[in-house]
């Protein structure tokens, strides 16, 4: 039977915390854990986001004590937390909710002692049997690990929620992966010890402000919606550039290339998210049916096709922001005749009423010229031309939304120079959040962590759409396989990528923006 | 003679455009001006206005805004005085980024004029925040003036009354939905830590059916025995009785709170540990549920800046059940207060709700023990 609501909880509009609860971390001595993990929850319990009833377990291989976890992730805290220095009597309340159980994944002994800690949580904590499983693991240890925890019911049944009885949801970091079989296999697995609704595939982009002003900008201004379209966009552009490269990732990278790492999911979700129809609430179920509706809508490339619509990219030596920097195939790890990818660029269209016909070009890439993710909108020419040339000449209308750095929208228009003649000039309106909301904005992992614990899945991947995104992208990856997967053109670190690159759009009469 | 109003608001108005005409000296860091808001903060008296401007300019560093800080002083002579000044932050790229704030004073005649005056000075198509510290009548045309432009209403029930509170809560019920300014109240806003220590109680989907069944509350504020309870504490209850269906009752002149089923609860309200600067604050709340089958105390008490929080369950055949936390108050500071005022929602029910609840109570003895 559905439990009532706390009636003290019911207009709160401050302090809105999860229920109580345990956070297991697999991977807990990882770099995502020191890095990103820590400091989220630290912040979260800086900004009193964290209930009352809380602990964080630490699961690793590594041998160490509750002591030394506490010290490393104090460590780990003052080095990457976006709150510094670190407040010392906060992190004495917060300290003594951690703690370490050593054991690998496939290990029965690793549950059995991850059980009792668990217990003694909820006795010493007041975790009431709430847990929310984050594995920050290589995918190889997904499988072990859910096994692990099936096998010593550490899940509760689905929906306890709302029955009064403990929860158990498990947070799964990309890739989730690395083809559509794989991933059909590893949701076929996940899938026998936890219901879809327990399950929270994180896409950390999801968490980051400005895409998820990218609803409340599409949603909440009447002035962008009725431009959405065909009948007024002439094309978009999307780029997630890097200027750093493997960065000792190289091992990891060979197996991956830029295709498997940014374009499968962040793109695919930016993609989604700029395309998609309103929904008909922000429900999680909603929001990603329409985005699955993106997806389906992407129109499959035949094999044939993909060397018209896919330019690959490999980084040469070059200069970036003023250093040498060296080539892909020299960097660690990575084989000196590696045909890996570390820039694609694609053409997709949406095939549906409202985007018919207009083009989508993607792009991704390491040691770019700059870091910058964004989502430009490029309008149509006006129908007529008042103005000439000598006037200045008219560029289209853009629409940027700048996912990082300098998170913000811009709008490019055209405007006259002040003066006896028509001279026309771009000028921008440019919003930049860091200047009207100032910049110690939460972290993309501090959202998503709360919301896991809140149990809202709306910035989480649903199955569907992590099966759909690769089926799309397989029939890329299939057609390199075919073609022997050849190697990519080089380009020179720290320019916009290969030259093959400009041509996907010079045929179309486009160029790509230099954001 | 000083110049008129007018002439004020020229010079106002020239040296706002000074502050960001001229380029940066030789060495000079660059300044952008941003603005999210109008912040229009309105004193009841010149003394507050000063001792609010250091709370404004913080504020200011987080949230870039147009500030007009107003002090009026109706029995002076006719004048309207002005300050401008530059509140900049470090922003991105080495640029500082930079407000406005415009302190006033409004004497005499001028101080009926002020609506005028604001608007005047308002930047245009952003919201407007009006802070109003002092008592206040929803009907005084100065304040309605104010009021009716702004996007937002912040009182101050410890500076003002509650019945200041409930009569613009009144007052804004009888205006369109559109064209109705959300209210907060600071004192409200100071409540939400005791607020969210109460839910607690019964976050446990056991205990949540407890919550139609409170036997009693039990009010701590800083304050003499005697003393009468202060807006902190009545709102709290406020908010306690909206939240649980409880009415209000009087039998032979003492309080008494009835619950939805009929039932009453035991009230306590008490002084300790003497008055606080500012009106007395909430120091402890305790709270008693259930019946003989399952029963939940929870108490929290005020310690520094952290409160001690235990809770209590019996039930069955088993021992009790403990549990005790150790819980962060929030900053409770002027500037955090107002801060985390503008960033609620604008419109907030269960504070409307609340001060209505309370404006019924007009007359009951809250006297402490």
């Amino acid at each position: 039977m559905a439990q009532p609501m706390n009636p003290l909880r019911r207009g709160l509009v401050e302090d809105k915390t999860s229920e109580a609860c345990a956070v297991v971390i697999f991977g807990a001595s990882g770099d995502l854990t020191r890095r990103k993990l820590m400091p989220a929850l630290y912040n979260l319990a800086a900004g009193r986001l964290l209930p009352g009833g809380f602990a964080v377990v630490g699961v690793a291989r590594r041998e160490k004590t509750d002591e030394t976890f506490r010290a490393e992730m104090r460590e780990a805290v003052a080095s990457f937390s976006r709150r510094k220095p670190v407040d010392a009597s906060l992190w004495a309340d917060f300290e003594r909710g951690l703690s370490y159980v050593r054991g690998s994944a496939d290990v029965r002994a690793t549950y059995e002692s991850l059980r009792a800690q668990l217990e003694r949580m909820d006795a010493e904590r007041g975790t009431r049997g709430n847990r929310l499983f984050y594995l920050a693991v290589p995918p190889a240890e997904f499988g072990p690990i859910v096994e692990g925890l099936r096998a010593l019911n550490l899940v509760a049944p689905p929906g306890g929620e709302k029955t009064g009885g403990p929860w158990t949801r498990v947070v799964f970091e990309k890739p989730f992966g690395h083809d559509l079989a794989s991933a059909r296999a590893l949701n076929d697995e996940v899938a026998a010890a936890f219901d879809e609704s327990q399950v929270f595939r994180i896409d950390h982009y999801l968490g980051k402000e400005t895409v998820q002003n990218l609803l409340v900008f599409r949603f909440a201004n009447s002035l962008f919606e009725p431009v959405w379209g065909r009948g007024h966009v002439d094309h978009v552009q999307i780029t997630v550039a890097e200027d750093i490269g493997v960065e000792g990732r190289g091992r990891f990278y060979e197996q991956t290339g830029v295709t498997r790492d940014i374009v499968e999911n962040h793109l695919m979700q930016l993609l989604c998210l700029t395309a998609m129809e309103p929904p008909i609430s922000l429900a999680a179920d909603a929001v990603r049916d329409e985005k699955v509706k993106v997806l389906r809508s992407l129109r499959k490339m035949e094999r044939a096709e993909v060397g018209r619509h896919v330019v690959r990219g490999q980084y040469g030596r070059g200069v970036v922001r003023g250093e040498e920097v060296p080539a892909y195939r020299e960097e660690p790890d990575v084989a000196a005749d590696s045909p890996v990818e570390t820039y694609v660029a694609m053409r997709c269209f949406v095939d549906n009423w409202r985007w018919s016909g207009v083009p989508f070009y993607v792009r991704a890439g390491k040691r770019l010229a700059r870091r910058v993710t964004e989502i430009a909108v490029v309008f149509r020419e006006v129908p007529h031309a008042l103005f000439h040339a000598q006037d200045g000449g008219i560029t289209p209308d853009v629409l940027s939304v700048r996912i990082q750095p300098d998170e913000g929208i811009a709008l490019r228009f055209i405007s006259k120079e002040p003066g006896q003649q028509t001279i026309l000039r771009d000028v921008a309106m440019d919003f930049r959040y860091g200047t009207a909301f100032g910049s110690n904005t939460p972290e993309a992992y501090e959202r998503l962590l709360l919301d896991a614990m809140r149990g809202e899945a709306t910035l989480f991947t649903r199955r569907d759409e992590v099966e759909e995104q690769w089926a799309y992208m397989d029939r890329v990856l299939e057609a390199w396989k075919a073609d022997g997967n050849p190697t990519p053109p080089t380009y020179p670190s720290g320019t916009w990528g290969p030259e093959q690159a400009d041509d996907l759009l010079s045929r179309d009469g486009r160029r790509w923006r230099k954001p | 003679m000083s110049p008129g109003p007018a002439a004020v608001i020229g010079r106002i108005e020239g040296d706002l455009r000074a502050l960001w005409a001229a380029p940066p000296a030789p060495g000079e860091v660059p300044k952008s001006r941003a603005c999210t808001m109008n912040l229009v903060l309105v004193a009841a008296s010149v003394d507050v206005a000063r001792e609010w401007v250091a709370v404004v300019d913080e504020i200011l560093q987080g949230t870039p805004a147009r500030a007009l800080v107003v002090g009026l002083d109706p029995d002076g002579p006719d004048a309207l005085e002005a300050d401008v000044s530059g509140v900049c932050t470090p922003g991105d790229a080495g640029a500082l980024l930079c407000s406005e704030r415009v302190s006033l004073v409004a004497r005499g005649a001028v101080s009926v004029r002020l609506p005028s005056v604001v608007a005047a000075l308002t930047v245009t198509d952003v919201p407007t925040t009006l802070v109003w510290l002092g008592r206040v009548h929803a009907h005084d045309p100065v304040f309605a003036a104010l009021a009716s432009d702004a996007t937002r209403i912040l009182l101050d029930a410890s500076a003002g009354s509650l019945a200041g509170l409930a009569d613009v809560v009144y007052w804004l019920r009888t205006r369109a939905p559109a064209e109705r300014p959300g209210v907060t109240d600071l004192t409200w806003v100071r409540l939400s830590t005791w607020q969210e220590l109460c839910a607690r109680i019964f976050d446990e989907p056991r205990l949540r059916p407890l919550a139609e069944h409170v036997t009693g509350v039990t009010i701590v504020q800083d304050g003499s025995p005697g003393a009468v309870l202060g807006p902190q504490g009545t709102l709290l209850l406020g908010w306690l009785a909206t939240r649980l269906g409880w009415n209000a009752a009087s039998l032979a002149g003492k309080l008494r709170l009835v619950r939805r089923d009929g039932g009453t609860i035991a009230v306590s309200l008490r002084s300790e540990g003497g008055g606080a600067p500012g009106g007395p604050s909430v120091r402890a709340v305790r709270l008693d549920a259930g019946g003989t089958d399952l029963s939940v105390h929870g108490e929290m008490e005020r310690e520094g800046n952290a409160a001690n929080w235990r809770m209590e369950v019996r039930g069955g055949s088993g021992e009790p059940q403990r549990i005790e936390q150790r819980v962060r108050l929030r900053d409770q500071s002027n500037a955090a207060i107002l801060d985390r005022a503008l960033h609620r929602p604008t419109h907030d029910p269960a504070l409307e709700e609340a001060a209505a609840w309370v404006d019924e109570l007009r007359g009951e003895e809250l006297a402490c023990g």
